[in-house]
C-alpha cells in the first residue's frame, strides 16, 4: 500500500515535471542552453589539414580554427579575431587589431606575426590563395596585437575572403612554421587553432570529435560542449540513424534526394533548415564557346530559351532549388536583384536557331551536341536528372543531345580540362566573392587546361576590364555597380546557362538552434533550446 | 617440404612484383589523377597550385620513373604516402585491417562450420524436409546480391526490430571497461558477419552435401557400418573427413579474399575496414592506397594457398608434397 502511494507521488511529480517542461521552453524559447552534444552525420574526414579538399574536413577545421573576421546575422562583416580594422583611403594599407585575449589551443597568444604567417601560407597553398590575398606585399608589426599590411594595389575581395576559416584559418607560426611543405606535416593529425573548439579524439574513417575550448576569446561561446562527426556511408543506415535520433544534424543531400525530403520532414523530432548565408552555388550548363555551332551567340541563347528551368526546380527538385536569374547565385552579396534570367519560350528558341542558319533538316533535327556530367551515384539531382531533362527539352527544338556520363570528379575533370565537350554540367561555386569564384570562369587570361577555369573559352575584353576594375575597387557600392554591369553583359552573351541555384539544406533536431546566416559553419553559436538528456 | 615452401614463397614474391607492375599501369591508364580529383572536389584552384601539388606527390615525373621509385620503396617496406588521407599507407592498412579480418574470418568460420553441418545433415536424409530447405536456402544465398541482403537485414534488425546498431564498429562514447568494449564491438559485428556468412554458407552446404552423398555410397563406409561402428562415428570420422576436401579447397579460396573480399558488406554497415578504404581511394585516384591494398590482397592470396596445401596434406596423406 505504501509502495503504491509512493508510486502515485512519483507519477504525480513526473507529470508535473513533464507539464512544466512542456510549457517553459515556449516562454523563453530563445534562451540558449549551455552545454550538450550534437552528433553530425558526416562522410569521411580523411585529414584535419585546414586546406584539405574534402568538404567535411572544412566543417571540422572551421570550428578548430578562427577566421580573422566573420559574418553576423545580417550578413555584414563583423569583428572576430580582429577586434577592429582600418583601411586607408587609397585602399592599399590595412591595419588589424587582434583580440588581446586570443590564444591558440596550446596556450600561446595569437600575435600579429601569426596573422602575417597565415596570410603567407594561404596565399601560397590555398586553392584560391592568389585571388584572395595576391596583392599583399609587406607587413609591419608595431606590437604583438597590431598588424599593418601593405598591398600593391587596392583589393576588393580581401575582407570578404577573410570571413571564413575555410579561406583564412589563422595558423600558429610556432606549430605550422616548422615543416618544409605545409601540405605534408604531422601537425595536420592534431591541429592547433584558436577557434571555439579543440580536437577531442579521432578514429580514421569512423569519427572525429571536437570539444569546447574553455579559453575561447569570445566570452560565453561556444554553447555546445561537444560535436561528434560520425561517418556513415550507407544511405539506409543514415536514414535509420536519423529516424532513431542518433544524429541531430545532417546535410539532406548526403542522406537522400530532393524527392524524399518531404516524406522525411514529417518526422516529429526533425526540422528542415535552409542555410541563408552568403556563399552559394549554382549548377550551370557550360557551352564550349570555341566549337561550332555553340560559338554562335544566337544558338546559346536559343538553348537557354528552350529549357524550362522552372520545371527542373519546382517539379523535379520539389521546389528545393530555384531557377537561376543571373550569373551570380541569388545569395551572393553582389547579386543583381533586377535580373530574371531567360524565360521558357520554345518558339523563340526555334526562331533564333533558324536565324542563326541551322534550319531543321528532313528528319526534324538541326545538329547534335554531346553533354558530359558526373555519373550516378554522385548527386543525381544535380547531374543525371538535369542532363536528361536538357536532352529531352533540346530534342523539341531539333537539337540531338548525346549524354556522356563520366566516372567521378576525376573522370569529369579530365574531359573538362581538355576542353573535350560541347556542353558540360558544371558546379563552380562563387566562393563568397565574385573576384574569387566567378571572374575565373569568364576572363580571357584564365582559359586553361584545368577544370573550373575558363574552360568554356569565352573571351570578351569588356568583361575582363570590368572584372579587373571591380577586384581592385575597395568601395562596395562601386563594386556592386560594376558587377551589375557584368551580369547584364554575361546574361546577354550566354557563355554558359545558369540552370538553378543550389540550396544548403540541413535536417536539424527541432530543439537545436541552427545558425543559418554567415558561412554555414559558425557552429559556435549553435545551441540547444532546451537541455537534452 | 621446407624447400618446397621456400620455393613457393620465392615464386610468390615474383608474382607480387608482377601484380604491382600490372596494377601500376592499369591505374595510370584511368582518366584523371588525385590532383584532378582533389581540385574538382574542392571547386577548383589555379594551375600553378596544381603543378606544385603534382610535383610534391611526384606525379610530374614520367611513369616509368614513378614505377621504379615505387618498387624501390616497396622493397624497403614502405608502401608510400596517401595523398588524400595525409598518412602513410602502411599505417592506414594496419588501421583498417583488424576490422576486416574480424569480419571476414568470423564469417568464414561460421559459414564453414554451419554450412558443412547443414550439408551433412541434408546428405543423410536427402529427401527430407530439411534437405530441401538447405537446397532452397543455398540457392537463395547464392543468388542474392550482397548489398540487397545487407540492406534488408539492416532494415529488419536495426530499424523495425532495433536489436543491433546500424553502422560503425563501436559506440561513442565507448564503454569504460575492456570487457564492455569487447562486447560493444561484437554487438556491432553481428549483423555484417551474418550477412557475409549467409552468402558464404550457401556454397559450403551445397558442396558438402554433394560430397557427402558421393562418399556415403562408397565401399569403406559400408565396411565401417558392418564393423558395427556407431553411425555418428561413421558419418563424422570416416565419411566427413574424406568429403571435406572440396570444402577445404573452397575455404582456401575464400581465405585468399579475407583481405579485400568484403567491400560491399563493409560499405553497407559503414565499417572502417579495408573495403571502403579501397573504394574511396579509387574514386579519389589515390594510387598509393589502391596499390597498397592490392599488394596486401596478392600477398594474402599466396599465403592462403600455401596454408590450404598444408591442410590438404594433413587431411589426405595421399597428397605427398605441396609442390
Amino acid at each position: 500500500m505504501i509502495r503504491n502511494r509512493a508510486f502515485g507521488w512519483v507519477c504525480a511529480l513526473m507529470f508535473a515535471i513533464v507539464a512544466t517542461s512542456a510549457v517553459v521552453p515556449d516562454a523563453k524559447a530563445e534562451t540558449p542552453v549551455k552545454g550538450g552534444t550534437v552528433v553530425y552525420l558526416s562522410s569521411k574526414i580523411p585529414s584535419l589539414n585546414p586546406l584539405h579538399s574534402a568538404y567535411e574536413v572544412g566543417l571540422v577545421t572551421s570550428q578548430i580554427f578562427a577566421s580573422l573576421v566573420r559574418m553576423d546575422e545580417n550578413n555584414e562583416i563583423a569583428p572576430y579575431l580582429a577586434e577592429s580594422w582600418k583601411i586607408s583611403d587609397d585602399g592599399k594599407t590595412y591595419t588589424f587589431n587582434l583580440a588581446k585575449n586570443a590564444k591558440f589551443h596550446d596556450g600561446s597568444p595569437v600575435t600579429s606575426e601569426d596573422l602575417a604567417f597565415s596570410f603567407d601560407i594561404i596565399q601560397k597553398h590555398h586553392r584560391f590563395g592568389k585571388q584572395m590575398f595576391g596583392p599583399i606585399e609587406s607587413y609591419e608589426y608595431p606590437d604583438a596585437n597590431t598588424l599593418i599590411m601593405h598591398l600593391s594595389k587596392p583589393h576588393g575581395p580581401l575582407l570578404l575572403a577573410a570571413t571564413t576559416p575555410r579561406q583564412l584559418p589563422i595558423l600558429s607560426k610556432k606549430v605550422y612554421g616548422q615543416a618544409e611543405d605545409f601540405m605534408k606535416q604531422d601537425a595536420h593529425k592534431n591541429p592547433v587553432g584558436s577557434g571555439p573548439f579543440k580536437v577531442g579524439d579521432r578514429k580514421t574513417d569512423e569519427y572525429v570529435s571536437i570539444v569546447r575550448n574553455e579559453d575561447h576569446f569570445v566570452e560565453g561561446l561556444p554553447y555546445l560542449d561537444k560535436i561528434i562527426y560520425q561517418n556513415v556511408q550507407d544511405k539506409t543506415a543514415k536514414r535509420i540513424g536519423l529516424r532513431q535520433n542518433q544524429f541531430q544534424l545532417a546535410r539532406t543531400d548526403s542522406v537522400m534526394r530532393f524527392s524524399d525530403i518531404k516524406e522525411f520532414s514529417k518526422l516529429e523530432h526533425l526540422s528542415l533548415e535552409e542555410y541563408k548565408g552568403i556563399a552559394g552555388g549554382a549548377i550551370v550548363l557550360e557551352f564550349n564557346n570555341r566549337k561550332e555551332p555553340l560559338n554562335n551567340k544566337l544558338v546559346r541563347q536559343a538553348i537557354a530559351f528552350a529549357i524550362n528551368r522552372g520545371q527542373i526546380s519546382d517539379v523535379l527538385h520539389g521546389g528545393f532549388t530555384k531557377a537561376s536569374r543571373s550569373p551570380l547565385p541569388a545569395t551572393n552579396v553582389f547579386f543583381n536583384d533586377r535580373l530574371q534570367g531567360y524565360p521558357f519560350d520554345v518558339d523563340k528558341a526555334n526562331a533564333l536557331l533558324d536565324e542563326a542558319g541551322y534550319p531543321k533538316k528532313d528528319d526534324g533535327t538541326r545538329f547534335e551536341l554531346n553533354l558530359i556530367f558526373i555519373a550516378p551515384p554522385f548527386m543525381p539531382d544535380f547531374n543525371t536528372l538535369p542532363s536528361e531533362f536538357i536532352a529531352a527539352s533540346l530534342k523539341k527544338i531539333g537539337v540531338k543531345v548525346k549524354l556522356e556520363p563520366l566516372q567521378g570528379f576525376a573522370g569529369w575533370a579530365k574531359r573538362s580540362a581538355a576542353w573535350d565537350f560541347d556542353m558540360s554540367i558544371n558546379w563552380p561555386g562563387d566562393k563568397t566573392d565574385p573576384a574569387i569564384g566567378v571572374s575565373r570562369l569568364y576572363v580571357c587570361d584564365n582559359i586553361k587546361n584545368q577544370a573550373y577555369t575558363n574552360t568554356s573559352g569565352y573571351c570578351n575584353k569588356k568583361v575582363d576590364e570590368i572584372f579587373v576594375q571591380a577586384a581592385a575597387e575597395a568601395d562596395t557600392e562601386k563594386r556592386r555597380q560594376l558587377y551589375a554591369e557584368v551580369q547584364d553583359i554575361l546574361l546577354e552573351e550566354m557563355p554558359m546557362l545558369w540552370l538553378f541555384d543550389t540550396p544548403s539544406l540541413f535536417f536539424a533536431h527541432k530543439d537545436l538552434f541552427f545558425p543559418s546566416y554567415g558561412t554555414a559553419e559558425n557552429w559556435d553559436v549553435m545551441y540547444w533550446k532546451k537541455a537534452q538528456n | 617440404m621446407k624447400f618446397a615452401i621456400i620455393q613457393r614463397l620465392l615464386l610468390g614474391f615474383v608474382l607480387i612484383i608482377a601484380v604491382i607492375v600490372l596494377n601500376f599501369f592499369l591505374l595510370h591508364a584511368a582518366p584523371g589523377d588525385v590532383v584532378d580529383a582533389m581540385l574538382a572536389e574542392a571547386g577548383g584552384g589555379d594551375e600553378e597550385m596544381a603543378a606544385r601539388l603534382r610535383a610534391s606527390y611526384g606525379l610530374d615525373q614520367p611513369i616509368y620513373i614513378q614505377l621504379v621509385k615505387y618498387l624501390g620503396r616497396v622493397l624497403t617496406g614502405d608502401l608510400g604516402h596517401s595523398f588524400y588521407y595525409d598518412d602513410s599507407v602502411t599505417t592506414l592498412l594496419l588501421g583498417h585491417l583488424p576490422t576486416t579480418l574480424m569480419l571476414t574470418l568470423s564469417a568464414l568460420v561460421i559459414a564453414v562450420v554451419l554450412g558443412t553441418l547443414f550439408g551433412v545433415y541434408a546428405a543423410i536424409k536427402p529427401n527430407g524436409f530439411f534437405s530441401n530447405f538447405v537446397t532452397v536456402f543455398s540457392l537463395f544465398g547464392y543468388a542474392t546480391p550482397v548489398f540487397w541482403l545487407g540492406m534488408i537485414i539492416l532494415l529488419a534488425f536495426a530499424l523495425y526490430l532495433p536489436l543491433f546498431p546500424a553502422y560503425g564498429i563501436r559506440s561513442i562514447p565507448e564503454p569504460e571497461t575492456a570487457i564492455g568494449r569487447f562486447f560493444d564491438i561484437i554487438n556491432h559485428l553481428v549483423l555484417p558477419t551474418f550477412t557475409l556468412a549467409i552468402l558464404y554458407l550457401a556454397n559450403y552446404s551445397r558442396i558438402s552435401r554433394a560430397a557427402m552423398l558421393d562418399v556415403l555410397g562408397a565401399d569403406y563406409i559400408r565396411t565401417a557400418r558392418t564393423k558395427g561402428l556407431p553411425e555418428i562415428k561413421v558419418i563424422f570420422k570416416h565419411a566427413l573427413k574424406n568429403a571435406s576436401l572440396p570444402v577445404v579447397t573452397l575455404a582456401g579460396l575464400q581465405l585468399a579474399q579475407v583481405f579485400s573480399g568484403a567491400v560491399l558488406v563493409e560499405t553497407v554497415f559503414s565499417l572502417p575496414g579495408v573495403g571502403p578504404l579501397l573504394y574511396e581511394s579509387i574514386v579519389r585516384r589515390d594510387f598509393p592506397v589502391i596499390l597498397g591494398v592490392l599488394f596486401g590482397a596478392a600477398a594474402t592470396t599466396i599465403v592462403a594457398n600455401i596454408i590450404t596445401d598444408l591442410i590438404y596434406k594433413w587431411m589426405d596423406p595421399r597428397i605427398q608434397s605441396i609442390t
